[in-house]
């Protein structure tokens, strides 16, 4: 545990070491304070929607957040020392996960202080803005845990960065995704169909059951009924379960390198 | 205190490391010596767990690397061919770090870095960015960090690379001061240094071990004086043949001289088994021909495989050559 802290105390202290950080803080303070102003005098206190604003952004900041986090060591030598150390790689990987998580939820704080802001103001935060409030950290979670799995595996930074960007990118597109490769199959089974065998009807929910399974792979989809103000416990663990899947991925690729003969 | 146990590692069809097998005794210093690309860094690797072996054991202080990496890893020190650096950090942060890694409870750091900074004389830029310190000081800092929780064994790879001549010395001294404390084992490509702070030498050479003995033995190869350099104050074109009828000269070259001077330079191959420096300085001295310098010629590493392997060729190019002879030969 000592050896993990040590590791997360390094690693959230390199974010402000180089300016990485101040520059993430900078721009997330900066466009949410703006949606938050627009939104005051548009709309009034909705805190649901500034939320839901910066999850978009997650696409471009989450890599950035992420991509230096296994690459850089790598580039300057200093993974010996972490490898040859007695902390073991779930440490390793857990320390950096847990700092980059960290840093994530600074990033973020203007959130807190916009919310604190409108309630002293007056306003009142609804049940779903709680919620969304919840789903923003778990998808980010999800997502950061992604970023590093490419951290570990990418050569270098931009590649890392790139990787992640496209993948995010897709979790975006995967509902039109699932939607093109749904329509496909009911196309396909009402073709192939010359006997007439397959009922119209089960052709198209063979199509949304394909439809409904590629879509629930999607870290984003998973939480939407909570900016309803629907709070239930299964998305929760889902997420928490694909950041740990990740997680787990990237430990065994750092032991792959390590056991790598090339 | 180490044992490393029939250790062979490949880098794809390439066999970096061969079959070594070696123990290191408590409190020894091991010189581990090979030209670049012989597998010293990969066995180092390999020992201190940072990368696996293909097959092969090691054993520290008791502990199996892959078993308990642990339990083993906490009783190394490793000093990496580049230091492991965070150049953003202070050394002082930096040497904290590695406490808080190596499990160096809180309350004893301070005194604890305070020895190890005094020990490697960085007491004085504790405060400065990592970043901007010369390389002879990163590589000091290097050090510092194979040293924090007063580990038994430490591996340093090539740890004068890089320093000054003066801190070359302060280092190998620091190494025979630390070598009464701790198991050492020491790579590098540079003979004198291993006998100057090693007891005992292992030479390996393409992945194998060519030789292993007490550094004492590897000194034959290192003190006589079979190669000679002269600067005499004599017309070369009469010197040159009064040195060749020397009893015991195989070969004299001459090496280019200053333009304008009457000083000739030579360097004399003799025998083997030969030291013809008195020869020659009668010689030369019968001749009236001052020698204004002698020196003799430390043999480079290279000539040491080939005496140590009894004339096998060192290097792939020695190889090919070899390989093209006997082809004609035949």
């Amino acid at each position: 545990m000592k050896r993990l802290e040590a590791i997360f105390q390094r690693e959230l202290l390199s974010y402000f070491k180089s300016a990485t950080g101040w520059v993430l803080i900078a721009i997330f303070f900066g466009l949410s304070s703006f949606y938050f102003s627009i939104n005051l005098l548009a709309r009034g206190f909705f805190m649901a929607g500034e939320m839901q604003f910066m999850q978009s952004l997650f696409v471009m900041f989450i890599p950035i957040l992420t991509m230096k986090i296994f690459t850089e060591e790598r580039r300057n030598g200093t993974e010996v020392l972490l490898y040859t150390s007695p902390a073991s790689v779930w440490e390793i990987v857990m320390g950096k996960y847990l700092a980059a998580c960290t840093m994530f939820l600074l990033m973020t704080s203007s959130i807190w202080l916009h919310m604190l802001i409108g309630y002293l103001m007056g306003g009142r935060i609804h049940p779903a803005d709680w919620s969304t409030f919840i789903a923003l950290y778990l998808t980010a979670m999800a997502y950061i845990a992604i970023g590093t799995f490419f951290s570990a595996i990418a050569e270098n930074q931009v590649v890392a960065a790139v990787v992640s960007v496209v993948v995010f990118f897709l979790f975006i597109l995967m509902d039109t995704f699932a939607q093109m490769v749904g329509s496909f199959i009911t196309t396909f089974l009402g073709a192939i169909d010359f006997a007439n065998v397959i009922k119209s009807q089960g052709a198209i929910d063979a199509g949304a059951a394909v439809e409904k399974a590629i879509s629930w792979l999607t870290p984003s989809n998973r939480v939407a009924t909570y900016t309803e103000g629907v709070f239930s416990i299964l998305p929760f663990i889902f997420l928490l379960s694909y950041a740990f899947l990740f997680l787990f991925f990237t430990t065994r690729a750092i032991e792959k390198r390590r056991w790598t003969q090339k | 205190m180490i044992e490393i146990n029939n250790l062979v590692k490949y880098y794809g069809d390439n066999k970096a490391v061969d079959d070594i097998t070696f123990r290191v005794e408590e409190g020894e210093i091991l010189g581990f010596l090979g030209p670049n690309g012989a597998g010293k860094t990969t066995t180092m690797n390999i020992l201190t767990g940072y990368i696996s072996a293909t097959s092969g054991v090691v054993k520290v202080n008791g502990y199996d690397i892959l078993e308990e990496p642990a339990e083993a890893r906490s009783h190394i020190g490793y000093l990496p061919e580049h230091p492991p650096l965070y150049l953003d950090m202070t050394v002082l942060e930096y040497l904290r770090f590695v406490c808080n890694l190596k499990g160096v409870p809180k309350h004893d750091q301070a005194e604890h870095l305070s020895i190890i900074m005094k020990r490697v004389w960085i007491t004085d830029v504790m405060d400065r960015l990592i970043g901007n310190l010369s390389k002879g000081y990163r590589q000091r800092v290097g050090l510092a960090q194979a040293l924090v929780g007063r580990p038994a064994v430490l591996v340093l790879d090539e740890p004068t690379n890089g320093l000054d001549p003066r801190q070359i010395i302060d280092v190998r001294n620091l190494i025979k001061e630390l070598g009464k404390s701790h198991t050492i084992i020491l790579s590098s490509h540079i003979l004198p240094e291993v006998s100057a702070v090693c007891d005992r030498a292992i030479i390996i050479n393409r992945g194998k071990i060519v030789n292993v003995g007490p550094v004492s033995s590897l000194s034959g190869y290192t003190e006589t004086a079979e190669d000679i350099e002269i600067a005499v104050d004599a017309p070369a074109r009469q010197a040159l043949p009064k040195l060749r009828q020397i009893d015991g000269v195989k070969n004299v070259t001459q090496m280019p001289a200053k333009p304008g001077t009457t000083v000739a330079f030579f360097h004399i191959e003799a025998v083997e088994g030969r030291d013809v420096r008195r020869a020659v300085f009668y010689e030369m001295s019968r001749m009236a021909w001052p020698i204004l310098a002698m020196r003799s010629v430390e043999p480079t590493l290279e000539d040491i495989f080939l005496r140590v392997t009894g004339g096998a060729p060192a290097s792939p190019d020695d190889i090919a050559t070899a390989q093209n002879a006997n082809i004609g030969n035949a």
